[in-house]
């Protein structure tokens, strides 16, 4: 069993969202929202569209996305760490499992409604993992919901276009087990340097960082 | 020390994902004109052909069609790497598929493993976990089309944010994002259509 599996079975950790959303009664879902994605317009400002960049994509597959990172990028990682996470007997060691691009460090990752609904200490080894794929200068694209509420959706983004995205509910709520705060972001991302910020509506929050050479 | 926080027109609406209208995406195709390997079968092994291939058993092996067209049904199971000129999925499989056309991840496709094709359809629902690599820029714009370059106009960074934001900022403070945000619990369309121009939550 995977470190997710026995995370379902271990009370203190309670659930990571849709762990358990077969096990309980269907709900109807919000509908899906479309909004600006400003942070993701930043990420893929300037880079060549030439396709000689490597994504790594932390979440869904989803067509959309590889039509857009298709521009940069010909060679595409999709891991989606939440509901399909790589295997391993703890996290970091699943982490280990998430493999390098084949021929060259990644320099643009995207994760997406994902550092906050890891554990606190689950998300600086995230972070460790993501700079050893990356090359000096790697693009980190991130959206998280920093509202601080007792009680958060699980959240799917699909691009329509590098400024644009619709967003999904995919799930019933959820504890937030730990709230990831403002302030704490920049500090969590090194040593990715937060270039950019972006308050969306209803507490979500882009960031675009950097990874600093050396 | 980042710059510093900015505040978007997000003014969220209601949508539907679109979808690309292709051809390639019709139904489960009917096992007619194909050989197939029916539900019952287990092979272990490598599976070659010159003729098209529907497989609704398992395969452990490796899958080789080369010029023709693979689709793992929605019963079957595969864990081979294929290679075919077009492959479709609709059940699952754990190893790698190289199309010489491209490949089709159904809805209900559980694919781990890389793709290698100059096009790669994802049907809204497919679980897909690994590579995809399109090739060469160019020799995939000639076999895809529009695909590999969509009609959907270029990033213009200035334009999606003020770049008067771009200054540095003190670190942020959680009070100001926190007291705006109603939570996900809440959140509705309604809610996001029905609220103001988002103001800067750091200052």
């Amino acid at each position: 069993m995977g470190w997710l599996g026995r995370l379902r079975h271990t009370p203190a950790h309670g659930q990571r969202p849709g762990a358990e959303e077969s096990e309980k009664p269907r709900e109807s879902l919000p509908p899906p929202l479309e909004r600006a994605a400003p942070g993701v317009a930043a990420l893929f400002a300037g880079l060549s569209a030439d396709g000689s960049h490597s994504v790594l994509d932390l979440g869904p597959a989803a067509e959309n996305h590889l039509d857009l990172y298709g521009r940069f990028s010909r060679q595409i990682r999709v891991a989606d760490l939440l509901t399909d996470p790589p295997q391993g007997p703890d996290w970091a060691a699943a982490l280990k499992a998430l493999p390098p691009h084949p021929r060259q460090p990644y320099d643009v990752v995207l994760a997406w409604d994902l550092l906050d609904r890891l554990w606190p200490e689950e998300r600086p080894a995230l972070i460790k993992r993501l700079a050893e794929l990356t090359a000096p200068g790697a693009r980190l694209y991130v959206i998280v919901d920093t509202s601080g509420e007792p009680t958060t959706r699980p959240l799917r983004f699909t691009l329509l276009d590098l400024d644009r995205m619709v967003q999904s509910v995919v799930g019933p709520p959820q504890p937030a087990h730990s709230p990831l705060l403002p302030a704490q972001v920049g500090r969590l991302l090194e040593p990715f340097e937060v270039e950019r910020a972006f308050t969306l509506r209803g507490g979500l929050r882009e960031y675009f960082a950097t990874k600093k050479d050396g | 020390m980042w710059k510093k926080d900015e505040a978007m027109p997000d003014t969220p609406r209601e949508v539907e994902v679109p979808r690309r209208p292709e051809a390639s995406r019709s139904t489960p195709s009917a096992p007619t004109g194909r050989a197939v390997i029916g539900p019952s079968i287990m092979i272990h092994g490598e599976v070659t052909g010159d003729e098209d291939l529907l497989i609704q058993g398992n395969v452990d092996g490796s899958v080789d069609l080369e010029e023709h067209a693979l689709t793992v049904g929605a019963e079957g199971r595969v864990k081979a790497n294929i290679k075919a000129r077009v492959i479709t999925v609709e059940g699952e499989v754990e190893g790698d598929l190289r199309a010489r056309d491209q490949v089709v991840l159904r809805s209900d496709a559980r694919v781990k493993g890389d793709i290698t094709a100059p096009r790669v359809v994802l049907e809204d629902g497919a679980n897909f976990r690994g590579l995809v690599d399109m090739g060469d820029a160019n020799k995939a714009s000639a076999a895809a089309g529009k695909t590999s370059q969509p009609s959907v106009s270029k990033p213009n960074p200035s334009g999606t944010a003020s770049s008067g934001a771009d200054t540095k900022a003190s670190e942020a403070t959680p009070t100001s994002s926190a007291t705006a945000a109603p939570g996900r619990a809440n959140r509705s369309a309604k809610d996001d259509t029905s609220s103001g121009p988002v103001s800067k939550a750091m200052s």
